[in-house]
């Protein structure tokens, strides 16, 4: 080997090590950057999620939870022009505490109809400008009408609450505010305004409960504070939660309002009777009371909620009240709002959830009267909630109350809301209580003074009696924050779900459909014997029903308080998967404890009280009620166009217009088989209806004219007709329908000129208007020229015969046999000329019926 | 091996998910192995040079070289699949062919080989090698098979939503539209959207754009028929706006959307695209009736064919380019032929809808058909639907170029627009699509007869698409009744003008005449403050009816019945409409001197006082608007401040010159009496 050849073999090893030194160096900086930059600490951010800190009370979802879907139909169901207060805020309290509303079947057509109370308006502005509070009536087809006959009533409105206080059967109202206590006497669907009851005060939650078990309702009536602005007013500012609120703003400024009891005598004469009882809770600022019977021995007790100050517990001994509150351990000094009772864990006994005001939590005071909550020590994380356990309700104890609201979910959550209205119900129909709590902040907003916070209501979802949780979050009009105040639950639209209606100071009403999937479930209507003994006269208040389902037994009653309000009286069970109530058991008020049978669910029932058995009373779902109204719809049309069969067509549309009366051809065609049948009064009145709810149908206004002309006795109808063309000309001027009436009423008014000028204009639009150029050669003939009126009757006759195009083209209305005929009073002049251009003969008929110089 | 047999697979086998993944096999694979199997045929060929010329030999040069084609034109389809827009037919073609050489020249070259070796063959391990092979091609075949089971792209959920109502019969699920589906069932409204995905990745993105902003795009989401649609469902029912779905709203109608107790009638797709892409594209057959007489497929996917970006829309794109047969089906022949538009260009209301009978509705058809634009079997002197809607526009789409279409080749370069220019200059502001501005300003440049399409000039006519002539008298004297003519003549229009829904759609004319002080002195076809064309004017339209002879004003055709009047021009054919023009004598109408008490001497007065004479100037005016007024108001409200703009289509003027009575009558022209 040549030493040159060694060394270049020896150069090339030492090149190839070099490269693979730099290569790997290379690489190897390249790794340890990216492990430097992977192992260096990240800075802590605020709010930063950290494994380390768990949050057991908050929960997890559990993945069984239903979609809360909810959808808001204020608008298309007619409310969404109700508002709670007019005017800005002028940062007094009586300004911030309102307003309530109040579901009752007034015009006792089956579905609940929707009072809504009216907060009023700024103080310092006169009564005329308050918001008014309105009555709205259910149509049964998830939409309302203002009942525009209730009498008007600005007040500094609070609570609302139906009972039949006179025993007539039909709901009365009672409606409070600062100094109004007012009754609203009901005379089978009518309002008269009643005074009597008014004093001067600020009375919030009124609710009606038949204490001493007369059968008719007792009124009581929580009074709040003595409200005396004067001293020192808004300027003075006081402290809240570190936050300053002006003096008038604060409830603690002011002294407490004693609380009114009007004992009924059964004919709505009242008596107050408080301080004879004892139950004027002089000391409680309150706002709301619940009658409720907590203790199980068939006698309404009653719970009052105070603001800063103690909660009351009144147990009903008969003839006198015990002040049970301490001793049953809810004397509860918290700012309470909002009342609801039901039995939220299925364990026999009936349990009371209030809300309160910012950073106090809510409270679920589990009754221990059937079963008391194991007090052993549990392992950490473990609820302190007693299982749900189905078993049969043990014998009643002495009773008692735990607040078990922090292990059920519902502490925390609450801190940063103000709570007020607040109902127990079963949304989803799983057989377990949900709570709903609306909220809405008494602070005014940081960005918009004076308006206030708004803030998200809560949907609880219970979870099978361990606990609940917020479902609101994930449904956009759930989680929608609003100033809220009241709240009242109702199937409003029948469909077997509960739905709400919330009271917000800034958006008004607020109603929410349930649209959730629902397992099965039942409602339930009682009637219970009314003052006077008769059967069927009442409405179940303070009544009990039981249901056992599967061996457990589901509680709900008759009556509510909620924050000022009042939910219906169809009492809802949610059935789970069950397909029915394997026994019903009603405590009658005051009375008797009855079981009925088994009852299918998903349908509504009604009991009697003293009748055996329950029966279905099942108002149609929208489903039924959509299909229903089609049927019926369909099989009318049938019958007017393919039948002939007009009655039957009547007959179907007047059934198919109750299940839907906005329903627009349902009823022009009903008018139209009316006039057809010899009833022009009744088409009139259904096409006044029709032009009513759409004041652009042009064929409603152009038909109700004519049917008009056509029976017209005098000139009052055919001006009237003239008036509904021109109105119908005035949607649509270039239509030459309307044209062609108005120069035929013109005409039968004697008004030449003008038929003669519209008929002119629809002959020159329409090629076709055989009537016009018939009627214009009329004029022509009776003014005495012979000539043109021989030209328009042979315009008239080529406008009527056939049209001319060419051969294999198709012309949009072609028709291979004429199927409309206009109706119109001169049409048949026309119709019955055979064509030929001789005007004497022409007009004969024609000239005898409108006489020389027009009618 | 492997490669050869999966080749075959892709060529000849039908379309699958499978097919699809040895494609991606394949491809793989081919790369793979290039540059080993390049560096055996070289060394092979090192190896062998030396030898003689022999028949193996020979065989062995072609299968070598063929084995090089065929991995070079690998690679370019490759390329072209991944980088390009679409695969050259060439290519494609040489790749296959290739093959073939390699298979015939290699498999018997080695053959020969084997069984020359005479001694040596022992040596030579065939059977392991044929085992090798077998495995491997196995395999292989178990990875695709497996690769395909794993996913074989979109999953559709073909089924309509629970409670769906068959009010029409269970087997009619789309009644009362005559559309129906290649199954009968329901569509997953997926499998007919996505037509944004089209115009992605280099690929129809000048068709996608013209289409975004075309009346078929927005044939949905266009708030008119949107609140038509929910008048019909409020008062015939929502199941009987099946009827509109089939034109207006395809994917809605064939996924089930249209059902009784719903909110939407049209779901989110369906809205958003309309006619899309597929729903034309989609349809496999149609028939003569109209009224969306039509049949739709689904077509079958390409894996990830839904993707938008990453990797599963490169590698979606990449089979949908070079293996395009399944994606080439949906272009068909049919689709040129006007009876194909027909499907929903004409359209009726029978029984089933109105309860009553049978009514024509708009049909640019059959019009069409019986016009003079169309001659049987010739070319040069037919112009159909899309010589006109969908003119031929330069193109560097994958679609351009076409050998079925008449007057086209493969490579013109071109393809037809998309942008289905017609009348509705409307809705695209209204809707405030991207490039609206552009799509209004051709649609008036359509209506007005000014848009080029070089392709059919020699056939096409020139000039205005309604040509008018105005007659006026040469001279008239004040006081006279002066007689004016106006001849319109259909002149481009394909169909007849206007074409429906004549309901809605107005054609008027508008004539002012003018003294010679520039005073208006005459008007008709005049719009008003609320927008409404005054009574007595000459309107192209029809006022169809319901059987009570109220007018249909809201579109509401299930009460239509027939018609008071229809006013169109048939092509080639013309209308006439006359007017009266009161010649004015000095004193203005409505204007009588207030000192003047008793008509005899107002009427003494008027020959006393000298006429207005000069030129007069007469100007007619054809106007178009898309939607009459008491329907916009209907829908939007009274006060909604909102019209259909109105597009001047053709424009005339006349003069005729007025000299006072005595001159007339001097030169023994009858003399009028004075208007009273």
């Amino acid at each position: 080997m040549k030493p040159s050849q060694h060394w270049g073999r020896r150069q090339r090893r030492l090149r190839r090590a070099a490269w693979a030194v730099v290569a790997v160096a290379v690489g190897a900086t390249v790794l340890g950057l990216w492990l430097r930059s992977r192992s260096r600490p990240e800075t802590r951010r605020p709010g930063e999620d950290l494994a380390e800190i768990t949050t057991r009370l908050a929960g997890e979802l559990p993945a069984a939870a239903p979609e809360p879907r909810f959808t808001d139909v204020t608008a298309e169901a007619g409310l969404g022009s109700f508002r709670a207060f007019a005017g800005g805020r002028s940062s007094q309290l009586p300004e911030d505490m309102g307003a309530g509303l109040a579901w009752g079947d007034f015009d006792r057509d089956g579905d609940d109809d929707l009072f809504l109370v009216g907060a009023g308006g700024t103080m310092t502005e006169p009564p005329a400008s308050w918001a008014p509070s309105e009555l709205y009536e259910n149509l049964g087809d998830g939409t309302f009408r203002r009942e525009a006959a209730f009498p008007e009533t600005r007040i500094l409105g609070m609570s609302a609450a139906w009972a039949d206080a006179d025993g007539d059967g039909w709901l009365d109202l009672v409606l409070t505010g600062v100094d109004h206590v007012l009754l609203f006497w009901n005379r089978q669907g009518s309002f008269e305004r009643d005074d009597s009851l008014s004093l001067p005060g600020y009375w919030a939650g009124a609710t009606w409960g038949d204490f001493d078990n007369d059968r008719d309702p007792d009124l009581y009536v929580c009074g709040y504070v003595r409200y005396a602005p004067g001293r020192g007013g808004s300027q003075r500012v006081s402290s809240q939660y570190d936050t300053a609120v002006p003096y008038t703003l604060n409830p603690a400024s002011f002294e407490p309002e004693r609380n009114l009891l009007f004992e009924n005598d059964g004919r709505g004469s009242f008596t107050e009777v408080a301080a004879l009882y004892g139950v004027s809770n002089p000391g409680g600022r309150s706002l709301t009371a619940l009658w409720h019977d907590f203790d199980d021995d068939g006698r309404l007790d009653l719970y009052v909620a105070n603001d800063i100050s103690d909660n009351a517990l009144y147990l009903n001994r008969g003839s006198t009240f015990e002040d049970a509150g301490l001793a049953a351990w809810v004397a509860d000094y918290r700012g309470a709002m909002g009342l609801a009772a039901g039995d939220w864990n299925r364990d026999g006994d009936d349990d009371l959830f209030v809300t309160h005001w910012i950073a106090q939590e809510n409270a679920l005071y589990d009754s221990r009267l059937r079963s008391v909550p194991a007090s052993a020590p549990r392992p950490a994380g473990e609820t302190a909630v007693p299982p749900p356990t189905g078993e049969p309700a043990g014998p009643p104890r002495p009773l008692t109350f735990s607040d078990v609201a922090a292990p059920t979910g519902l502490g925390q959550i609450a801190l940063q809301a103000v709570g007020w209205g607040t109902e127990f119900a079963d949304f989803d129909s799983d057989g377990w209580l949900d709570l709903f709590v609306v909220n809405g902040s008494t602070f005014e907003t940081a960005e918009q003074p004076p308006r206030l916070e708004p803030q998200a209501p809560f949907l609880l979802w219970n979870d099978g009696g361990k606990r609940f949780h917020d479902l609101a979050p994930l449904a956009e009009p759930l989680a929608r924050a609003r100033v809220g105040r009241g709240l009242a639950l109702s199937d409003y639209d029948a469909d077997g779900d509960v739905d709400i209606a919330l009271m917000t100071l800034d958006e008004g009403v607020v109603l929410l459909r349930n649209d959730m999937p629902q397992g099965r479930w039942l409602e339930l209507v009682l009637r219970s014997r009314g003052a006077d003994g008769e059967a069927g006269s009442g409405f179940g208040d303070g009544a009990t029903a039981t249901a056992t389902v599967g061996g457990l037994a589901l509680r709900r009653s008759v009556g509510s308080a909620s924050y000022l309000s009042q939910s219906s009286r169809t009492l809802h069970f949610g059935l789970g998967e069950a397909a029915g109530v394997d026994e019903l058991e009603v405590r009658w008020p005051g009375g008797e404890t009855l079981s009925y049978g088994g009852l299918a669910a998903d349908a509504r029932w009604e009991i009697v009280e003293g009748e055996p058995a329950a029966r279905r009373v099942d108002r149609l779902s929208r489903r039924e009620r959509v299909t229903a109204f089609w049927e019926l719809q369909r099989a009318a049309m049938d019958a007017v166009k393919i039948e002939g069969d007009l009655p039957k067509a009547i007959g179907l549309f007047v059934q198919a217009l109750e299940l839907n009366p906005d329903h627009e051809d349902s009823r022009y065609y009903l008018a139209n088989c009316l006039a057809a049948v010899g009833d022009p009064s009744g088409a009139l009145a259904q096409l006044e209806k029709l032009t009513e709810r759409n004041p652009m149908s042009h064929r409603g206004y152009r038909r109700w004219a004519q049917v008009r002309a056509m029976n017209a006795s005098g000139r009052d109808d055919l001006e009237a007709a003239v008036e509904a063309l021109e109105r119908a000309l005035e949607l649509n001027p270039e239509e030459t329908g309307s044209l062609i009436s108005l120069g035929e009423v013109d005409l039968m008014l004697g008004d030449d000129a003008g038929a003669e000028e519209r008929l002119e204009w629809a002959c020159r639009s329409n090629p076709r208007a055989v009537g016009g150029f018939f009627l214009r050669a009329y004029i022509s003939w009776r003014r005495g020229d012979g000539a043109e009126s021989v030209r328009l009757l042979e315009a008239a006759r080529e406008a009527r015969g056939s049209e001319w195009k060419p051969e294999g083209a198709a012309a949009e209305g072609d028709v291979k046999a004429r199927m409309h005929q206009e109706e119109s009073p001169l049409a048949r002049y026309w119709q019955t000329w055979d064509g030929t251009p001789d005007p004497d003969t022409a007009f004969a008929a024609l000239h005898r019926r409108l006489g020389p110089a027009g009618s | 091996m492997l490669e050869a047999l999966t080749g075959l697979v892709i060529t000849f086998a039908a379309f699958h998910a499978a097919v699809q993944w040895t494609v991606l096999v394949h491809t793989v694979v081919g790369l793979l192995v290039l540059v080993p199997m390049t560096w055996y045929v070289f060394a092979h060929w090192l190896d062998y040079k030396s030898y003689n010329l022999s028949d193996s030999v020979l065989l062995g040069y072609v299968g070598g070289v063929a084995l090089l084609v065929c991995a070079a034109s690998g690679l370019v389809v490759t390329w072209q699949g991944a980088f390009g827009t679409r695969m050259s037919p060439v290519w494609r073609d040489v790749h296959l062919y290739s093959t073939f050489a390699v298979l015939a020249a290699g498999l018997v070259h080695t053959l020969l080989v084997y069984l020359r070796a005479g001694k040596k063959r022992s040596e030579i391990p065939m059977g392991a090698l044929v085992w090798r092979i077998g495995a491997g091609c196995a395999v292989g075949a178990l990875v695709i098979a497996g690769l395909a089971a794993v996913y074989g792209g979109a999953e559709y959920d073909n089924e309509f939503p629970e409670g769906y109502s068959y009010l029409y019969g269970e087997d009619r699920p789309f009644a009362p539209s005559l559309a129906t589906t290649v199954t009968g069932g329901a569509l997953d409204a997926e499998s007919l959207a996505g037509s944004e995905s089209c115009g992605s990745a280099g690929c129809h993105e000048q068709i996608a754009a013209e289409w975004r902003v075309s009346a078929h795009r927005w044939s949905a989401m266009d708030p008119f028929f949107q609140k038509v649609q929910s008048v019909m469902a409020e008062q015939n029912g929502p199941e009987s706006t099946r009827y509109c779905g089939g034109c207006h709203d395809p994917i809605s109608l064939f996924s089930g959307a249209k059902n009784i107790l719903v909110e939407d009638l049209t779901g989110l797709q369906g809205y958003q695209e309309g006619v899309s892409c597929l729903s034309c594209h989609g349809v496999r057959e149609t028939d003569l009736q109209g009224n969306a007489n039509y049949v739709m497929s689904q077509p079958a996917t390409y894996l990830w064919q839904w993707s938008e970006s990453g990797a599963a829309k490169a590698v979606s794109d990449f089979l949908i380019r070079t293996y395009p047969d399944e994606h080439n089906e949906l272009s068909k022949r049919v689709y040129k032929a006007p009876e194909y538009c027909a499907a929903c260009h004409k359209q009726f209301i029978d029984e089933e809808v109105n309860r009553v009978g049978w009514v024509q509705l708009q049909n640019q058809y059959d019009n069409w058909k019986a016009s003079h634009w169309f001659v049987e079997g010739d070319p040069t002197r037919t112009i159909e639907c899309r010589e006109c809607h969908m003119p031929l526009v330069a193109s560097s789409d994958p679609a351009r170029g076409d050998v079925v279409d008449y007057n086209r080749s493969a490579d013109d370069g071109k393809h037809r627009s998309h942008r289905f220019l017609g009348a509705n200059s409307m809705v695209p502001e209204f809707l405030e699509i991207e490039g609206w501005e552009e799509q209004v300003r051709l649609t008036q440049q359509w209506l007005r007869g000014e848009t080029r399409i070089p392709e059919i000039e020699q056939k096409w006519r020139e000039g205005p698409v309604i040509q008018m002539a105005l007659e006026v008298p040469e001279r008239a004297a004040p006081g006279d009744k002066v007689p004016l003519r106006l001849v319109m003549t259909a002149n481009k229009v394909g169909h007849d003008f206007p074409t429906g829904p004549l309901d809605i759609i107005q054609s008027w004319v508008e004539l002012k005449v003018y003294d010679p002080a520039g005073e208006e002195i005459f008007t008709s076809g005049v719009v008003d403050d609320s927008n409404f064309i005054a009574p007595g004017s000459f309107l192209f339209k029809a006022e169809p009816v319901d059987q009570y002879g109220n007018l249909i004003d809201r579109h509401n055709l299930w009460e239509m019945v027939g018609v008071r009047y229809r006013r169109a021009i048939f092509p080639g054919y013309s209308d006439t409409v006359e007017y009266v023009v009161d010649c004015p004598t000095a004193i203005a109408p409505g204007e009588p001197p207030a000192r003047i008490e008793g008509e005899e001497e107002l009427r003494d007065l008027e020959f006393e006082v000298p006429a207005a004479t000069g030129e007069y100037r007469v100007v007619a005016r054809l106007l178009y608007r898309k939607v009459d007024q008491y329907l916009i108001n209907f829908m939007l409200g009274e006060d909604s401040g909102i019209t259909a703009p109105v597009v001047e289509m053709n424009r005339v003027e006349a003069t005729f010159g007025v000299e006072p009575a005595r001159q007339a009558a001097r030169r023994g022209e009858p003399v009028a009496a004075p208007a009273g």
